[in-house]
């Protein structure tokens, strides 16, 4: 366990289990994502420590703490891309479009440098934005126009 | 744009009627003949209601038989005069289709419902792929235009659109959508394509799951229609490929052997009134959106509501606004796949059944062409064949047991002379004789067709294994007429009584069948031929021996379907050179590639490492799909539903929800979130998580 999750003094054994089970979630979680060890292990205090934070001391709010952990590295990724790409970080589909060409297509991409806030080269983002999905192409509509069926046994 | 007022000359009135008057001839007289026998026979001694009900019966079927065999004549006419001067793709190019001011692009589009993801990825891989080889693939994008309701395949079938515009650098160019609601089938998915994107193309090209087109008949599609601006609609003729039980490589023979001979006797007579058949088929999209938007049918299912098989009323519709529509039967490279099995043939045919029958409500329609009148006719009749033919061998049956029953009056009243009774062997064998000549002949002028262009018959195995595949194919065929005729006559029956009979997707894949689902499906098929054997023995021994190919296809339903489901004895067939397709000896090129990207093409296997069920806790999955989903607003209490199923689901397990539910689940962005975020922090039980989209 990091230093920075270390209580000022003795914690209760439950407490301790489950900031470990929390910074293995998170730790799991970045690796599939295909972050590097270095990088992980520099982001991971502070994502369970302000999980912590937000969730209390009580043994019910703890069990809240590995949820809470993913949300915020999941946050601090969303921003990451947001400002990279230039988007609105509320837009959650633009933000999963980005998601999904770094996580899909992003191989020689540096993830490692979103958690480090490190420069990221020009290139790589202009790599990453031909890589977003477009799922669909500008609406051009045209309309279909309602057909009314009309029998010979009917006289109108 | 409606181009009612204009007449294009080519081909002109006058050589169509001629074709139709002769084609139509041919049909008419040769009914009348064989009925001419019949009634000769029966009114000797006055029509008995038994025997004016076997006329009746009698004369609806040969008319049907002959329409049939009169296509694959005049196909057959054709063929050997190398090809249809007249056919559509032969005509002198026109002026004018860019007049409705729509841009000259194509939209090739597949409407997918609940298929195998992979297939369809497969597919369109190669279609696409094909296509850029052309060097013209910049004037098309390909849709996927999915309907599915199915949780995981959805899910499935964004990875693969996804990794397919990666590894193929589609992006901007391939395209998916899945409705919130599937409206209308697949006529409203196609709908909802027009009034979203319509105004981008003018031309749609429609595919089916199943169906691989090659790129260069896409482009020749195109060419064709740009030169041809009254036509609406070019229908390609698909030929089945890709399977390789044993059931379905006779059948790919078969249409392989037979169809271009069919196709080329229908476009004799149809000319500019063909028709539309679904798929494999390209659209002008002005005239469609403004003509085939089709309204719901009075009352109720299975006569009432969405018009079930939309296409033949759409061709319809398009005929009667002044438009032409035409089936290009000299286009090559187009395919489709067909069930693998007896079983999944009938499924098919019960959901076709439906949709023709339903045609009988449209019938009816106010200025309707005739010929498309007779278009929905024959469709009902394909179906209604099979109930009439039963009933025509009962009717024979009964009627051969009262003859049998008879006893010669050879002397009565004053008269000193016997009266020997009157034999009428010539007559009745006479016409048996041309009902089973009009069955076989086609068969015959196949294997004639083939010999003419010999260059051809290599790629069929080699003349000798020809002659035995024709031989084995006809022996097939008998045998699962029957079980077929059975089928389509509860179907038919069921549909009558208004009992409806959905619309489920089928199995399209390869699928062995085993001993206890054939016993299952066709053990009344068995039991009917058993008894009917009996009885006809027993009572009529001389009508048993005629009905012997019914009883034998009849008793043997279930070792034949079970049999013919092997994939394995198909395989063995084929490396003896069995049942050949120039398609199998000597693939085109969009169907090696197919093969190609079938092998490659498991992703999500390689992604959820086998256990698919997983699948929520990937971040990348759940992140494509949070991209695709639209925003739509929730109302407070569908907030608290949500969250209500998202703690269903982790307490209870994924077989708690419904598959609407888990639908539900998926379709909320914020839910889904939740629900991967739960998943990764382990609040979700291995076991919960596990089969959370299963």
């Amino acid at each position: 366990m990091s230093d920075a999750l270390s209580p000022d003094d003795a914690q209760p054994a439950a407490e301790a289990r489950f900031l470990r089970e929390a910074e293995d979630a998170v730790r799991t979680y970045l690796q599939d994502m295909g972050f590097g060890a270095a990088a992980i292990e520099a982001v991971l205090p502070q994502c369970v420590s302000k999980a912590r934070k937000r969730v209390g001391r009580s043994p019910f709010a703890m069990e809240e703490l590995q949820r809470r952990a993913v949300e915020d590295v999941q946050r601090r990724i969303d921003r990451a891309m947001a400002q990279l790409l230039e988007l609105d970080p509320d837009d959650l589909p633009s933000v999963a479009r980005a998601r999904t060409a770094l996580l899909l297509d992003g191989a020689d991409f540096p993830k490692d440098h979103l958690l480090s806030s490190q420069p990221i080269p020009t290139e790589a983002v202009r790599a990453l934005n031909t890589h977003l999905p477009t799922a669909t192409p500008p609406e051009n509509p045209l309309p279909m126009a309602p057909q009314t069926f009309r029998f010979i046994w009917n006289n109108a | 744009m409606s181009i009612d007022s204009h007449h294009f000359a080519i081909p002109s009135r006058g050589r169509v009627l001629l074709r139709r008057t002769i084609y139509f001839s041919l049909v008419l007289l040769t009914t009348a003949a064989a009925m001419a026998l019949l009634v000769g026979v029966f009114q000797k001694n006055g029509v008995t209601p038994l025997e004016l009900t076997l006329l009746i019966l009698y004369g609806l079927l040969i008319l049907w038989v002959s329409t049939s065999f009169w296509i694959a004549a005049v196909g057959f006419w054709v063929q050997l005069r190398g090809g249809d001067p007249l056919s559509i793709t032969r005509q002198p190019p026109k002026p004018g289709a860019a007049a409705d001011g729509s841009p000259l692009r194509t939209a090739v589009v597949m409407p997918v419902y609940n298929e195998d993801p992979e297939r369809v990825s497969a597919g369109l891989r190669s279609i696409w792929q094909s296509l850029q080889e052309t060097g013209k693939a910049d004037a098309f994008d390909l849709f996927i235009l999915s309907d599915t309701r199915d949780p995981q395949c959805w899910l499935q079938e964004e990875l693969n659109w996804y990794q397919m515009c990666e590894e193929l650098n589609g992006h901007g160019r391939i395209f998916y959508r899945n409705r919130v609601h599937n409206t209308a089938r697949k006529s409203g998915n196609i709908a909802d394509f027009c009034e979203r994107w319509g105004g981008s193309y003018r031309y749609m090209i429609v595919l089916d799951a199943d169906s691989i087109m090659g790129g260069a008949t896409l482009v020749k599609m195109v060419e064709v229609m740009e030169a041809q601006p009254q036509v609406a609609l070019l229908q390609t003729p698909p030929v089945p490929v890709g399977h390789e039980s044993v059931f379905v490589r006779v059948l790919q023979f078969s249409s392989s052997l037979y169809g271009s001979m069919f196709t080329a006797g229908l476009n004799f007579w149809q000319m500019y009134d063909g028709n539309y058949w679904g798929h494999n088929a390209i659209i002008r999209l002005r005239p469609f959106a403004a003509h085939c938007h089709l309204p719901k049918l009075a009352g109720s299912e299975p006569f009432g509501g969405e018009i079930f098989s939309h296409d033949f009323v759409e061709a319809a519709l398009l005929l009667q606004a002044g438009w032409e529509v035409w089936l290009a039967y000299d286009l090559g490279e187009s395919y489709e796949e067909l069930p693998t099995t007896l079983i999944d043939y009938a499924k098919r045919d019960r959901r076709w059944c439906q949709g023709n029958l339903q045609h009988m409500g449209v019938l009816g329609l106010k200025g309707m062409k005739p010929l498309s009148r007779l278009a929905l006719l024959m469709g009902i009749m394909s179906y209604l064949s099979s109930p009439l033919w039963g009933l025509f061998l009962i009717v024979t049956g009964i009627e051969a047991y009262n003859q049998s029953q008879t006893i010669p009056v050879y002397f009565s009243g004053d008269n000193w002379y016997p009266v020997w009774p009157e034999s009428y062997t010539v007559e009745m064998t006479t016409v048996l004789l041309v009902t089973l000549a009009m069955l076989f002949l086609p068969k015959i002028l196949g294997m004639l067709l083939l010999l003419v262009q010999w260059h051809r018959v290599k790629s069929y195995g080699g003349l000798m294994r020809v002659c035995l595949s024709v031989f084995l194919e006809t022996l097939f065929t008998t045998l699962i007429a029957p079980v077929l005729m059975l089928y389509q006559s509860k179907f038919v029956l069921a549909i009558l009584s208004r009992r409806s009979v959905g619309w489920p997707p089928q199995q399209r894949g390869d699928y062995r069948l085993h001993f206890k689902e054939a016993l299952a499906a066709h053990y009344v098929h068995t039991l009917i031929g058993v008894v009917a054997g009996a009885l006809s023995y027993h009572y009529v021994p001389d009508f048993f021996l005629w009905l012997t190919p019914v009883l034998a296809g009849l008793v043997l339903s279930v070792p034949v379907s079970m049999y013919s489901s092997s994939t394995r004895l198909g395989q063995v067939l084929r490396r003896w050179g069995l049942f050949l397709t120039p398609e199998e000896s000597n693939p085109p090129k969009v169907l090696r590639l197919l093969q190609d990207n079938l092998d490659n093409v498991a992703f999500w296997s390689r992604r959820a490492d086998g256990r698919a069920e997983s699948i929520v806790a990937d971040a990348a999955v759940v992140s494509l799909h949070q991209s695709l989903l639209p925003r739509r607003p929730l109302r407070k209490r569908q907030h608290h539903q949500l969250r209500a199923l998202t703690y269903q689901l982790m307490e209870d397990g994924s077989d708690s929800l419904t598959v609407q539910e888990k639908r539900a689940v998926l379709s909320d962005p914020d839910t889904l979130l939740r629900l991967h975020t739960l998943a990764v922090s382990g609040a979700v039980t291995a076991t919960n998580r596990h089969d959370s989209t299963s």
